[in-house]
């Protein structure tokens, strides 16, 4: 229903020279990013990754400083197309949404509102939706042209 | 549309949300004096109009608490009150804030710095740590507030905390932001943005961070300098400097809050007037009488059983301003599909377990919400909803405003002893 244009791209840049220098152009962060972007998150936001495989997916599980967990949904091509986080600290998003962060941003920020407790951004190519209260607070996205054939968006956790 | 759902649903109809709605005309309810609920409350558990008292709005232990468009219009579903704000120690160097959104899923006192005049935000004592000024990055699900702390008194009728850490939300001494505040979401600094002129967090727990004497991690204290530059993540030195819940703070009447919010039509009211009561049992206004008392974990989640699920992250919310849960059998609007609105008005019914293992059935009711909150000049709506997340699972069930109209809503204060029992826990 709304369409926000996307309005800027985050660069991952923190990451030494030999993971970045073979990838041109550069890699994404984050949502939309390639599958090495788990791991520049995981080193920018300096959190542990662990991986998981799911059917026709992996999942990177990401334990920050802060006890919040991100888990980054990569598909077989390579791609990080869902994303969610849980905790009492919000994680750094323009790092967890990637490229898709300023269009969450512009999206989130058009209307004033008192409900600070819930978010959903949804449009054509970014669905965002978070939640909870203070100290607990937990959010999940996806980019629907990413998808996995067949795959069920039930099993973003 | 104007509110929750605005923001959700109708990004490109942000100027109408400007305007402010005709409060005051229609189905204006009042609820001054002592009344009962003359509702018929289906089912055997809690529901609206099965007996309700409001708390006559003596302006002691209990005020007016209000449901309108907000300061900046625009608004549906929150509920604001009035708070005094003093100078540390005076009496006379005060400012009455209006429209201070009432929060049992926050905690802590928060201004927008424009709403202060100058004499008293002059005077308001900056909160300090060895390494600079005291600011913080308070993380909401829809932004982030950043703002320095300072010490003030906080009244409310007349019950006073004094000396508390509240914070001071766009406050331009410190126009530095981290990038790991403003990288959490859209800054809500200005009262068009945040919706409130502040807010009053008086949910379950005592303070915003908890640990943050010790750690940095949680990202929500900063010591900046004053006037711009660098900040650094910092602990705090003492848990008093955190945002904390003022009635914890009150020497008496400090064991939590009722919100009392009077039935209202399920086609809407322009206003819904009602009354915040302080203390649990410790008045002649505020007894528990037959509540049943909900123990929560340490994150303030209750069980709710709905659909025979069991979502353990339940919990009850006057900062939602919509009952948001997942039920796929509803129909939800538009093609953004994040509403609820079914052609009809549905009525369901949920079960909220206590840790204690205590149970209440809450029959509530689904309405359209689209075409609810559609109309410009109302503001309360007992039956609108939204499903948490359109597509996905999730382990949460949240009764937002909604489910307040027509109960009794305890909030006991994490640590605080009454007849009820020790909480945290919701009773109702």
């Amino acid at each position: 229903m709304q369409h926000t244009s996307r309005a800027g791209r985050v660069l991952a840049t923190a990451l030494g020279a030999a993971l970045l220098a073979a990838m041109v152009p550069p890699t994404f962060a984050g949502l939309g990013g390639n599958a090495s972007s788990v791991t520049t998150d995981a080193v920018k936001m300096k959190g542990q990754a662990r991986s998981a495989p799911g059917n026709g997916y992996t999942v990177s599980q990401i334990t920050l400083p802060s006890g919040t967990l991100v888990n980054e949904y990569v598909s077989t091509e390579g791609k990080v197309f869902a994303v969610t986080w849980k905790g009492a600290a919000v994680p750094d998003l323009s790092q967890t949404l990637g490229s898709y962060f300023e269009a969450y941003k512009a999206a989130a920020s058009i209307t004033p509102h008192a409900g600070h407790h819930h978010m959903m951004v949804r449009q054509t190519d970014l669905v965002v939706t978070t939640g909870g209260h203070m100290r607990a607070w937990h959010g999940k996205a996806y980019v629907p042209s990413l998808l996995p054939p067949n795959f069920s968006l039930e099993d973003i956790k | 549309m104007r509110g929750p759902v605005r923001k959700i649903i109708l990004f490109a109809l942000g100027p109408l949300l400007f305007l402010a709605a005709c409060g005051g005309g229609g189905s204006d309810l009042t609820s001054g004096g002592t009344g009962t609920g003359t509702g018929t409350g289906s089912g055997t558990g809690s529901g609206p109009g099965t007996g309700q008292t409001i708390a006559v709005a003596n302006g002691t232990n209990a005020i007016t608490m209000t449901v309108d468009p907000g300061p900046s219009g625009g608004q549906a579903n929150i509920p604001y009150v009035n708070v005094t704000i003093c100078a540390p120690g005076s009496t006379t160097n005060c400012q009455i804030i209006d429209h201070m959104e009432v929060d049992t899923g926050s905690y802590g006192v928060r201004v927008i710095s424009s709403v202060l005049n100058s004499t008293l935000l002059a005077a308001l004592t900056q909160e300090t740590v060895p390494a600079g000024n005291l600011v913080e990055c308070t993380m909401f699900a829809d932004g982030y507030s950043w703002g320095s702390m300072h010490l003030a008194d906080i009244t409310v009728g007349t019950e006073k905390a004094a000396n508390q850490s509240i914070q001071v939300i766009g406050d331009p001494n410190y126009p530095t932001i981290p990038s790991a505040c403003s990288n959490t979401g859209p800054p809500e600094d200005d009262v068009a943005h945040f919706g409130a002129n502040g807010i009053i967090g008086v949910g379950p727990f005592m303070t915003d961070c908890g640990d943050c004497t010790d750690s940095t991690e949680s990202g929500d204290y900063w010591a900046c300098p004053s006037g711009g530059g660098s900040c650094n993540p910092t602990t705090v030195t003492t848990v008093a400097q955190e945002a904390s819940n003022p009635v914890a703070a009150f020497p008496t009447d400090n064991t939590g809050v009722i919100l009392e919010l009077p039935t209202v039509p399920d086609t809407g009211a322009a206003v819904a007037t009602g009354v915040l009561v302080f203390g649990v049992g410790t008045e002649s206004n505020n007894g528990l009488g037959s509540a049943t008392v909900l123990t929560t974990d340490n994150q303030g989640f209750i069980n709710t059983i709905f659909n025979n699920k069991t979502y353990p992250q339940g919990f009850i919310d006057s900062g939602s301003n919509l009952n948001f849960f997942n039920d796929d059998s509803i129909a939800k609007c538009g093609t953004s599909s994040v509403v609820f609105c079914p052609n009809s008005e549905l009525s369901l019914s949920a079960t909220e377990q206590g840790l204690n293992n205590a149970t209440v059935t809450v029959n509530f009711k689904v309405g359209n919400a689209q075409t609810l909150l559609s109309n410009h000049d109302l503001t309360a709506f007992d039956n609108v909803g939204a499903p948490f997340s359109a597509t996905t699972q999730a382990e949460d069930f949240d009764f937002g405003l909604p489910f307040f109209y027509g109960r009794n809503v305890f909030i006991v204060i994490e640590g605080k002893g009454t007849s009820g029992g020790i909480g945290p826990y919701f009773a109702f």
